[in-house]
């Protein structure tokens, strides 16, 4: 059973900085997508979420419990943050079997728990050899295994696709979907929404610390598809990218920058599908995604207006 | 693989201390900063050989008027304030710490596992640095060695006090300042080391007072001022104790509630 999320005239601010205002929501959903630029307030609500930070005002609750204090709650808590740091002389196995018996795992358990976990999210090949040698996919994956190993009933992600080529964007995906099947809740934030579509149908969609809408990506979606998308696209082939590229209907302009190109589409879906496609094939080097926020900033504007 | 319910409880406070400790072994004690502690903690060692090798007079004598005042004022003092601060603020300041705090482990237990670690290492570290001066400065002379065996213990025991104590105050300023490194070097080399050499009343005001006085020294005593203001004696063992355990309590109590309540950028 999920867990149900409960935010009460919720609000934090950090000195004369409003980072989350008056936020009220009930959400009992396998997976939650939170949607919203870059300084919406979406990594504050993540960590109010796990108990890294305390209200200002309101407050949150996971089944009527509050994970600030809640030791025995914040056990079945798994927060995977958004930056990029870590012990960076340790090993993922060893970084994995230490923070697992943090969460109270015994020795035989923990283990067992590293080497699964390790397996899943591909770093099997990778388990001994120092973080600081990982490349940034790998070392998202570690993120999002620190978070999962113990199995918690929440997993909280912080933007854990940002970057990933899109082989490592489909694997963590259906890393994420078999977690919710197995009755973990899960709350993923992201600037795309495309990345949150794959997943689920439910987001919260924050502007500027204020909850703009919650409910169907669809309807969400539709106001987007209205605005032309940008991708910036990173690889090693741009030339050879963009001629496939040019080939599509759907796409408006491409235009070509140092680590790549940067691609406008009208239709969203079909890029990114078509983009995976070619990602898959490994032929041209692609190794990264970004979504650029212009689009999602026009339906902002629009749904503020 | 289904997610978990409450029948594995957070780990214990022993465990989880142990765990935070062995952490900060492995990744807070990185190869060049062990590498720069030793050679640190070998210099008194290579100036007591120099005096030896000098022969200009007794290594006991030396030991007891120079070493162990290096010791206490500059090698102790700075052991506790580099690992002191460095122990939560390196975490902080490199974001790592939000792998520790967003476990089921009290915030207030990682600062205190933190603290025992910094005191352990500098400790081992000091306390075998101190006994290759002792040996090199009486050896091969037996009688002179046995004779100076409880100085020795003296200072020891002076010594691991100093670093608890000073630990506790830096790692306080590691969980309350920002920057805390330079405002600390400043204090403790400063405030600290200074104004206990001082003649009147300020010397009081210092830790460092409390320590000397353990080892029956006088602050002052050897100062131009003296002659115009007449120095302070030392506190006996019994205030100097009381002092120094009390304030290494406070301020480890004290960082570990500011660490439990404070909210860092992370």
């Amino acid at each position: 059973m999920n867990l149900t999320i409960r935010a009460r005239n919720l609000s934090k601010w950090f000195g004369q900085v409003v980072a989350l205002n008056d936020l009220t929501f009930e959400l009992a959903a396998p997976l939650i997508g939170l949607l919203g630029q870059n300084g919406a307030g979406k990594s504050t609500l993540l960590k109010l979420l796990v108990g890294l930070l305390a209200p200002s005002r309101g407050e949150v609750s996971l089944d009527g419990r509050h994970p600030r204090h809640d030791r025995r709650l914040r056990r079945q808590l798994g927060y995977s943050p958004e930056l990029d740091r870590f012990y960076e002389d340790l090993s993922p196995a060893e970084f994995l079997l230490v923070m697992t018996r943090l969460h109270g795992l015994p020795a035989e358990a923990a283990r067992t728990a590293t080497q699964e976990t390790l397996e899943r999210v591909g770093l099997s090949a990778h388990a001994q050899r120092p973080i600081r040698t990982l490349s940034h996919g790998m070392r998202q994956r570690l993120k999002v295994a620190q978070a999962l190993a113990h199995r918690p009933r929440l997993l909280v992600l912080d933007e854990p696709l940002a970057g990933l080529d899109p082989l490592g964007r489909i694997e963590l995906n259906r890393l994420f979907r078999e977690e919710a099947a197995a009755g973990c809740t899960i709350w993923i934030s992201s600037h795309v929404l495309h990345e949150l579509q794959a997943l689920t149908d439910t987001v919260l969609l924050l502007h500027r610390g204020r909850l703009l809408a919650e409910g169907s990506v669809r309807r969400i979606r539709d106001l987007i598809d209205a605005h032309p998308h940008r991708v910036a696209v990173g690889c090693a082939r741009p030339r050879e990218l963009g001629a496939e590229l040019a080939r599509l209907d759907h796409v408006r302009r491409i235009e070509f920058t140092a680590k790549g190109l940067v691609v406008e589409t009208e239709r969203a879906d079909e890029c990114y599908d078509a983009l995976g496609r070619l990602g898959a094939e490994g032929t041209l080097g692609i190794h990264s995604l970004d979504a650029l926020d212009d689009n999602l900033e026009a339906v902002f504007r629009y749904l503020t207006q | 693989m289904n997610p978990t319910g409450e029948s594995n409880p957070p780990p214990s406070s022993a465990l989880a201390a142990a765990l935070v400790a062995r952490l900060f072994f492995r990744t807070g004690l990185p190869r060049r900063r062990l590498l720069w502690l030793s050679v640190l903690l070998l210099l008194p060692l290579l100036a007591a050989l120099a005096y030896r090798l000098s022969g200009e007079g007794e290594g006991s004598a030396w030991f007891r008027e120079t070493a162990v005042p290096m010791f206490v004022e500059f090698f102790a003092l700075g052991l506790s304030l580099y690992l002191g601060v460095a122990s939560l603020a390196d975490e902080i300041e490199d974001g790592t710490i939000v792998f520790l705090f967003c476990r089921p482990v009290p915030r207030g237990l990682v600062l205190l596992a933190k603290v025992v670690a910094v005191i352990g290492v500098a400790g081992i570290g000091l306390s075998a640095s101190l006994l290759l001066v002792f040996l090199g400065c009486h050896l091969p002379d037996g009688d002179a060695l046995w004779a100076a065996a409880p100085l020795l213990v003296r200072v020891l025991g002076v010594l691991w006090l100093e670093v608890l104590v000073y630990t506790g105050l830096f790692s306080l300023a590691g969980s309350l300042l920002r920057r805390p490194m330079l405002l600390s070097i400043i204090f403790g080399f400063g405030w600290e080391v200074t104004a206990s050499h001082l003649p009147g009343d300020l010397p009081r005001l210092t830790l460092m007072f409390y320590l000397r006085s353990l080892l029956g020294l006088s602050p002052g005593a050897e100062n131009m001022l003296s002659s115009l203001v007449p120095p302070l004696p030392p506190a006996d063992a019994a205030t100097a104790l009381a002092v120094l355990l009390s304030a290494a309590g406070v301020f480890i109590s004290l960082a570990a509630w500011i660490i439990g309540r404070r909210e860092y950028r992370l």
